[in-house]
């Protein structure tokens, strides 16, 4: 009799299954669309400016992009619609300025990201860096969204971020990854970088593509070696000052990157 | 149910798992959709007993396989991933199993993902135009002042003399935890509070001094704000530094800081006989400067002196000239007793005495008369200034403000100078005062949100008597009959009072052009009486006609005043429209008139960006000035012990126009830079004089000529040569000025004067310990009347730089002058140095300073002017050599 209740049970539930499977094969065009989560991304390093970040998962979830955008000054904010911008420096400044973007393809374990030192555009690769968060037991609301806090250290910095399981996608803005969930807001304890979602949505799944011949491509640890070790910039400048001025100590470079310092550098900086 | 319920998921997990194995805990499989796609990057994760605390997580790779690691007990297993449902399962994890393999199969979720726009809270600790950098990050622990702390704060470039620049402009004000001590003068502070109590630095963007005009004016000011640790905060600190030389020598200096989230106290007090002018930048506490802001109504009114025995200006740093014995304190507090007042005191006593000796050969040859004056001068002033300031801010709601400045300075001077002139030995001595008054209230209302309306009042009442006595009486020619005269004193007193109203709206349209609005009315009285007598011994003998004044004078201003800045583009336009109407009112003795002119002065202004490395900004404006007390005076004055001036004795309004452009390619970090700056400006009219020279003394006269023209080129250059790892810098400058007088009764004369300048400079950026900095300098000055006279001056330094650790460095500093007019003693060499021991970091630092090493006792220098050429020579501070020592607690 027992098993009877289970064979009954067992075919309910396998109809079902068949059911379901077979509904869905009419109805998945659901997941050919990308995923498109937009962020404002404060920047607080020197001029403060707030830019616009946008993260594009692919249907299959095999790659992300993350697409920096816009260089709108933090006066502006609450009228986005005016472009009057007091300091046309930084409008020109991204006139000529290439796509800006994070690309991670965890199928081949690569992260490619772009950046802009001094007039060369560069394209810089490395493994997808591993980022160690640790789970807090600590939640809050965001317009209606329960999100966890995880707290990781990333190449000196101490991230805070909040995430939402409701998202489940490792894939994050920038360079995080490796979270249960999207994050929907991420920020350093010194509140220098902060990025914080501001709507999620579905796109036409277009391949990405960006034209790899207007960048230098350029390995990570070799960018880390022209940026801070081959500090002709810095020299110059220092060249530059008027009588008077007494360099008292050899000053390193201070860094005030998002990226402070890396994995295969001696920790004793700080 | 429960039942049901249970056997039930016992069931999906005998139909999911097809494998099990009992062993331990490490969990693996394959996630896949209905089709048996794998899906990538789908969640995995080990919630506890409860379901609700995530203890592990992972993803599923690109063939949608995941392994996932797990102590044993009572576990939730979930797997998600976006566009499909969610599936959890209980899962218990027993001893001794160590592999668990679970496939999972998951459903489409149906529900569409409809756009979703998220409100989140944005962080306050982002605020407009502020950028915050907490010092922690920046300080390597060598810093000890403020000024050295700043030194480290990206996109902040502090000079030789202190000035403290956010790029290229300089800070507006030093604030410590909001609250401003020093205005302008904050060098008081960069230079002497220690670093450590600060935790943070705020750098202000579009600064406005008046808060309610922020986002409104058009302002590009920067200010910074340092914001204290918790720990210093109502502590007491400071420091002290001695230094003592072989030759009695010395420097003290202290300073005593509370700061109280209430209230704040800083004391100063310095005290030097090495000719460091420590009051140097007491002007700036005086007067701030606060060109075209609202509210400045009267900043620019204030008495220039008739006479001054001061020491002269020398080509060179003044502290080698300047043999001084300073003692200064400065007491200064603000209070907050509500969160609505602010009070803000500031005391200063300053008690200066200096020596200057000069002597001189001037030249004279102008219209067929020539001779030669022989000057040996010894300057010896003393004064004591006393000022105090109460500054009085009501925030009487988010959008309304009061404020009410009040001002008083008193400065006593007395200079007594030992002259030897043409071999007659003479005593000159002028004891003048300066008492200053100044009220100002002011009420800000910024009535909608890009509006505001400022209402300003202002009083000033400032006086300065004088009075001045020769001991020797050397204008026999001039006074014929008064022969047995033998020394001669004048009395003098210039006496303003000022008083205006101002309205102004500031109106920043939606298009972000901004209008400005000004209506107003400004009162300026001015009496000058000056009093010349003529003594043998104590006995008055005349009081000569032509030589006393009695001028009252009265400049009633009504006005009003237009500007609108538009923005298009790449291009910024600026015009400006003045209007005036004034009511001028002339008393001279016993005449009176009066005069009520009327005039506009419009102005123009153009910024062009051509693109990132080309820009243009450019201005035309003309300008109608009304002429000063100082011009009009009747009467003829004794200007020094053989000068006379006079006014016009009339009402005049002088036109000008005048154009600057300036064209800059590249930009200061690039290793290429270079500007140029064009300035021409034209006096329709303006003030010369009809002088009579005489050996013994000149007559000067104001009169009124016709055009006047002065054109100034200036280009600079900077290039960095890689190779040697140093930077180029080029200079480039011309100026021209064409103007006429007239001498010893000569018809009009033509003056030309041009000026060239050109050098070069190098700097080096090693990173080793050594570093140089070499430059040089020609200037070749010219002037053309009907003689012309030229001269090229050289000079040149090399300084070297050497950091041997963070403990230890130590720095020389050449200069070379080179005079080309003089024949002998026409080079000089000066050598200087400093080093630094620091002995316990932060704590105390030992130091040894030389000055003119050569320990060159005089400096000669050679000037040339319309009327002859002069020399001159200085005698200057000896070498010594300072043992310092700075304490810090």
């Amino acid at each position: 009799m027992k098993q009877l209740i289970y064979i009954t049970t067992f075919m309910k539930n396998f109809l079902l299954y068949i059911f379901t499977i077979s509904s869905f094969i009419f109805l998945n065009a659901q997941n050919t669309k990308a995923f498109v989560v937009n962020y404002d991304i404060y920047l607080n390093s020197d001029i403060p400016n707030i830019q616009n970040g946008k993260l594009l998962i692919n249907s299959s979830k095999s790659e992300s992009f993350f697409i920096i955008s816009g260089f709108k000054r933090i006066n502006d904010v609450n009228d986005i619609n005016k472009n009057a911008e007091d300091n046309a420096d930084l409008r020109i400044q991204m006139k000529s300025n290439k796509l800006r973007f994070v690309h991670v393809k965890p199928e081949t374990d690569s992260l490619f990201s772009t950046s802009k030192y001094f007039s060369n555009n560069y394209l810089i690769s490395e493994s997808i860096p591993k980022i160690d968060w640790v789970l807090l037991d600590e939640e809050k609301n965001i317009d209606g969204f329960v999100v966890a806090k995880a707290s990781a250290t990333f190449r000196g910095r101490k991230y805070y971020a909040w995430y939402s399981t409701t998202y489940p996608l490792s894939f994050g803005p920038w360079k995080f990854n490796g979270l249960p969930g999207l994050i929907f807001e991420v920020y350093d304890e010194t509140n220098t970088y902060r990025w914080i979602i501001k709507s999620i949505k579905k796109e036409n799944d277009v391949p990405f593509n960006y034209n790899i011949n207007e960048y230098n491509k350029i390995s990570l640890k070799k960018y880390v070696e022209v940026k801070y070790n081959d500090d002709e910039i810095t020299t110059f400048l220092k060249a530059k000052l008027p009588r008077g001025v007494k360099i008292s100590s050899e000053e390193k470079g201070q860094r005030n990157d998002i990226e402070l310092i890396y994995e295969w550098e001696n920790n004793t900086k700080k | 149910m429960g039942r049901i319920k249970r056997r039930l998921i016992f069931f999906i997990l005998v139909f999911f798992f097809s494998k099990i194995s009992f062993s331990q805990t490490k969990i693996y499989g394959k996630v896949i959709d209905k089709n048996k796609t794998p899906i990538i990057s789908s969640s995995i994760t080990i919630k506890d007993s409860l379901n609700t605390s995530i203890l592990t997580y992972t993803f599923s790779d690109e063939n949608g396989n995941y392994t996932i690691s797990n102590n044993t007990g009572n576990f939730y297993i979930s797997f998600s991933s976006l566009g499909f449902k969610n599936k959890t399962f209980p899962l218990n994890l027993k001893k001794n199993q160590n592999e668990l393999n679970i496939d999972v199969v998951l459903d489409e979720d149906l529900t569409p993902l409809d756009e979703v726009i998220i409100k989140a809270e944005r962080s306050i600790s982002i605020r407009n135009d502020t950028i915050n950098f907490k010092t922690k990050y920046f300080v390597n622990g060598t810093e000890q002042t403020v000024e050295d702390l700043l030194k480290k704060i990206p996109g902040l470039n502090i000079d030789g003399q202190g000035t403290i620049k956010v790029g290229n402009q300089e800070i507006e004000k030093l604030m410590v935890d909001g609250d401003d001590l020093f205005e302008k003068g904050y060098k008081i502070l960069s230079k002497n509070m220690p670093a450590y109590p600060i935790e943070e630095v705020e750098v202000l963007k579009n600064y406005s001094n008046n808060r309610l005009l922020k986002g409104v004016e058009e302002s590009d000011k920067v200010a910074l704000n340092l914001k204290l640790n918790e720990k210093s905060k109502r502590l007491w600190f400071g420091n002290v530094e001695v230094g003592i030389s072989d030759n009695n020598f010395y420097e003290l200096k202290g300073n005593l800081m509370n700061f109280g989230k209430k209230n704040k106290y800083y004391f100063l007090t310095t005290l030097n006989s090495i000719g460091y002018d420590a009051t140097g930048d007491i002007e700036q506490l005086i007067r701030p400067y606060r060109r075209n802001e609202p509210a400045s109504i009267g900043d620019n009114q204030s008495i220039n002196s008739l006479l001054n025995l001061s020491a002269s200006n020398t080509s060179f740093k003044k502290s080698r000239t300047n043999f001084n014995n300073a003692e200064l304190a400065s007491l200064n507090a603000i209070f907050n007793p509500s969160e609505k007042l602010k009070i803000k005191t500031l005391g200063f006593f300053n008690w200066d005495e200096t020596n200057f000796f000069r002597n001189s050969l001037d030249f004279t040859n102008v219209n067929g008369t020539t001779f030669t004056n022989t000057e040996n001068y010894q300057l010896r002033n003393k004064n004591r200034v006393s000022f105090g300031k109460l500054d009085f801010t009501y925030n009487i709601s988010k959008t309304k403000m009061l404020e009410a400045i009040t001002k008083y300075n008193n400065g006593e001077f007395n200079d007594t100078s030992n002259l030897v002139f043409n071999g007659n030995a003479t005593i000159e001595n002028l004891q003048h005062q300066n008492i200053l008054f100044d009220q100002k209230i002011n009420y800000t209302n910024k009535f909608k949100d890009k509006k505001v309306f400022l209402l300003t009042g202002r009083y000033i009442d400032e006086e300065t008597p004088q009075n001045y006595a020769i001991n020797q009486f050397f204008y026999q020619d001039l006074f014929p009959n008064s022969s047995n005269a033998n020394n001669v004193k004048q009395q003098s007193s210039n006496k303003m009072q000022f008083a205006g109203i101002n309205a102004h709206v500031l109106d920043r349209k939606e298009n972000d052009d901004l209008l400005e609005l000004q209506i107003g009315n400004e009162y300026r009285k001015d009496r000058l009486s000056t009093l010349f007598s003529l003594f043998e011994n104590n006995t008055l003998i005349d009081a000569p006609e032509g030589y006393q004044n009695q001028t009252t004078y009265q400049v009633n201003d009504l006005y009003f005043k237009s500007k609108y800045r538009i923005k298009i583009n790449d291009f910024a336009l600026v015009g400006k429209l003045d209007l005036h109407q004034l009511f001028n009112n002339l008393q001279n003795g016993l005449f009176s008139n009066n005069q009520n002119p009327f005039f506009i002065n419009p102005s123009i202004g153009l910024d062009w960006k051509i693109n990132d490395n080309n820009k243009v900004t450019s201005s035309y404006s003309y300008n109608t000035t009304n002429s000063k007390v100082l011009d009009l005076y009747s009467d003829f004055v004794l200007t020094g012990f053989r000068s006379f001036s006079k006014g016009i004795s009339g009402f005049n309004q002088l036109d000008a126009s005048s154009m600057v452009i300036n064209y800059q390619l590249g930009n200061w970090t690039d290793r290429f830079f270079t500007n140029i700056f064009v300035l021409y400006s034209k006096n329709h009219d303006f003030f010369s004089t009809n002088t009579i020279i005489e050996q013994n003394y000149t007559q000067s006269e104001k009169i009124l000529i016709k055009d006047r023209a002065f054109l100034s080129v200036n280009s600079n250059l900077d290039y960095y040569f890689k190779f040697i790892s140093s930077n180029l810098k080029l200079d480039l400058g011309f100026a021209k000025s064409e103007y006429k007088n007239i001498v010893n009764n000569s018809n009009l004369r033509e003056i030309v004067s041009k000026n060239y300048n050109y050098g070069l400079e190098f700097r080096s950026a090693f990173k080793g310990l050594f570093n140089y900095h070499i430059g040089t300098e020609w200037t070749t000055t010219e002037i053309e009347t009907t003689i012309k006279n030229s001269f090229t001056n050289n000079n040149s330094f090399l300084d070297l730089s050497f950091v041997f650790n963070e403990k230890f460095d130590f720095q020389l500093q050449s200069e070379r002058y080179f005079f080309g007019n003089l024949d002998t003693n026409n080079t000089y060499y000066f050598l200087d140095f400093d080093a630094r021991y620091k002995l316990t970091k932060n704590k105390m630092t030992l130091g040894l300073t030389g000055k003119n090493l050569f320990n060159t006792k005089t400096f000669r220098n050679f000037s040339i002017s319309d009327i002859g050429t002069s020399t001159t020579e200085y005698r200057l501070l000896p070498r010594f050599i300072l043992l310092k020592m700075e304490y810090r607690f």
